[in-house]
């Protein structure tokens, strides 16, 4: 239509989820029906760019020093819940049947994509588990083969023996990640966690 | 399951046909070429959206077609109706079940299934192995999802592994997770397969028996891909096969490297049976086939009998005939009229450049 257009659509197109139906959508949705909602939008995205950063501790998104569940003093100290990415983490907080802290990976184990240990989020993993004292780890990892790798590389290489390690998503549809699961659903899957063998 | 009626759109040399199938026995008749097996085709596919005579879909599409359609109206034995459409385009393929939109392909396996006979099958017995594990994986896919599911596991262990394989040095810790899935998910297949095979063997003996008047006995022999059984020794066993491994190019043992052979009376039929016994054997196992959808899937399957009546002795086509479930719908094609048993039974129809006529007379 237009190289600006263009370049817009082509922008939009490249974030996840959407096609190039939907980018279009997007685009003309803010130049033709609703120009006036541009400004706020570019000013939130400018914003929470500037604000929000990768939490040191977790890898959740956070505003200041730490997130929010970091700060929280009246989380589980010593139960932690290991995830893919942040919208799993998401997905079990809405369930509500979880008081402890998280690890977020920021992906899984998987050759064929080139992710290795490096490419995850684990540069202070171990040295966490150490300070924390953390005393059970929940691996709410997608039940795919990838996960699955993702979680004996964990067990078998960083977490000690002497801490409890349990694994979810053996209830959830094969092959689905955590954030497929409905909240009831999550919900069982951490109350019915079973000890990994 | 019966077939009642299908509509072809742009299909192969088909431009356009709505073809009503009267009755449980249908035969198609026209010199080669105009169009029988692409018919036969069509009604396979909707098995496993899965042709048997090629591996792209495209070639499904009427050259310079830019969307092909196929609609099936089926009656399942209890009676229902369902209604499938498939709509092939060069981006993609899209289905609907009822008019209900399936995102999942894999959802319609086992829901309509139909098994074929063609002169090609004497291929599973003589070619490569990677057609026996095809067939293999095929059938029990269709009659197990938890068979296609570690199927899927199996194959993404191992293309995990392969890929590791290619950058020395190689990284105990990278590797550990990826081969122990392979080796849990490699024992159960393999366990699957012999179950498979085992349930198989029984009802090609009793089959082949039954062809052949009781001469010889015909059965089949599961030829596992690795020597390994026990999974610690089988991991060893892959942890030490890396360097080699990676020179090969590949995993060198596994599931993925699995056969099965035909005997008759203890001897490799490959090798050292005629050309009738090896129809036989194979003929053996297409009613197998039928017996085990049948058996697990509680559906009688419907049959297709592609132009294999001429390659038969007048006293083995009938006994073919004689094994064939009763209550099966089946569509048959030739060149020729054959002489068909209770022939009045018959639906005849003239199949010419990629037209279908049913012959007056035979419609109910
Ligand atoms: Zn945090």
């Amino acid at each position: 239509m237009s190289p600006a257009f263009d370049e817009l659509v082509q922008r939009l197109k490249a974030l996840p989820g959407l096609g190039i139906r939907s980018a279009e959508r997007i685009a003309l949705h803010l130049l033709v029906q609703k120009p006036e909602d541009v400004l706020p939008l570019q000013e939130a995205i400018t914003k929470a760019a500037e604000k929000l950063h990768r939490c040191p501790i977790c890898g959740n998104l956070a505003e200041g020093d730490c997130c929010s569940i970091c700060a929280d003093s009246n989380r589980d100290p010593h139960l932690l819940c290991v995830v893919e990415n942040v919208p799993d983490l998401l997905a079990i907080e809405r369930s509500s049947a979880y008081r402890g802290r998280y690890h977020v990976l920021h992906g899984k184990l998987s050759p064929l994509h080139d992710v290795g240990p490096e490419e995850l989020n684990l540069g202070n993993f171990t040295a966490r588990l150490e300070e924390e004292k953390i005393r059970e780890i929940i691996l709410a990892v997608s039940n795919d083969i990838e996960g699955e790798a993702t979680c004996h590389y964990l067990t078998e290489n960083l977490i000690p023996r002497e801490v409890t390690v349990s694994r979810i998503g053996f209830g959830l549809p094969s092959g689905a990640g955590v954030v497929f699961a409905d909240a009831t659903t999550l919900k069982s899957a951490l109350e019915a966690r079973r000890p990994m063998s | 399951m019966r077939l009642e009626a299908l509509h072809l759109q742009e299909y192969r040399n088909i431009p356009l046909a709505r073809l009503r199938f009267a009755g449980n026995r249908i035969f198609l008749q026209g010199p080669n070429g105009q169009g029988k097996t692409n018919l036969l085709e069509a009604i396979a596919y909707a098995t496993a959206m899965r042709s048997f005579r090629t591996a792209d879909y495209h070639h499904l599409m009427r050259t310079g077609a830019g969307e092909t359609g196929l609609l099936y109206f089926f009656a399942s034995d209890r009676g229902e109706s369902s209604q499938l459409e498939i709509r092939l385009r060069s981006g993609g393929r899209e289905l609907r079940w009822d008019d209900r939109r399936i995102p999942r392909l894999g959802e319609i396996i086992g829901h309509f299934p139909v098994v074929v006979f063609s002169s090609q099958d004497l291929q599973i017995l003589r070619g490569a192995p990677s057609l026996r594990r095809r067939w293999l994986d095929m059938t029990l896919g269709t009659t197990s999802p938890e068979y296609l599911q570690i199927l899927r596991d199996y194959q993404e262990a191992l293309q995990a592994r392969n890929k590791l394989l290619r950058k020395p040095p190689f990284v105990e810790a990278l590797f550990a997770p990826f081969e122990n899935l392979l080796v849990e998910k490699g024992q159960k297949l393999r366990k699957l397969r012999e179950e498979g095979l085992a349930r198989l063997t029984g009802l090609v003996e009793s089959f082949y028996y039954r062809l052949t008047g009781g001469h010889e006995e015909g059965v089949l022999r599961y030829l596992p891909g690795t020597r390994q059984t026990d999974p610690g020794a089988w991991r060893e066993r892959l942890s030490a096969e890396r360097e080699r491994d990676h020179f090969r190019g590949g995993t060198g043992s596994g599931p993925h490297r699995d056969d099965w052979t035909f005997w008759l009376d203890e001897n490799d039929a490959r090798a050292q049976a005629s050309e009738g016994q090896q129809r036989g054997l194979v003929l053996a196992l297409g009613l197998a086939q039928c017996r085990l959808f049948k058996e697990v899937l509680q559906e009688e399957p419907i049959l297709l009998a592609d132009d294999i009546l001429g390659e038969l002795d007048p006293q083995r086509r009938r006994r073919f005939w004689d094994l064939l479930p009763a209550e099966a719908q089946i569509f048959a094609t030739g060149t020729e009229w054959p002489d068909l048993p209770q022939e009045e039974t018959w639906q005849k129809w003239e199949v010419s450049e990629g037209r279908f006529e049913a012959l007056l007379g035979k419609e109910r």
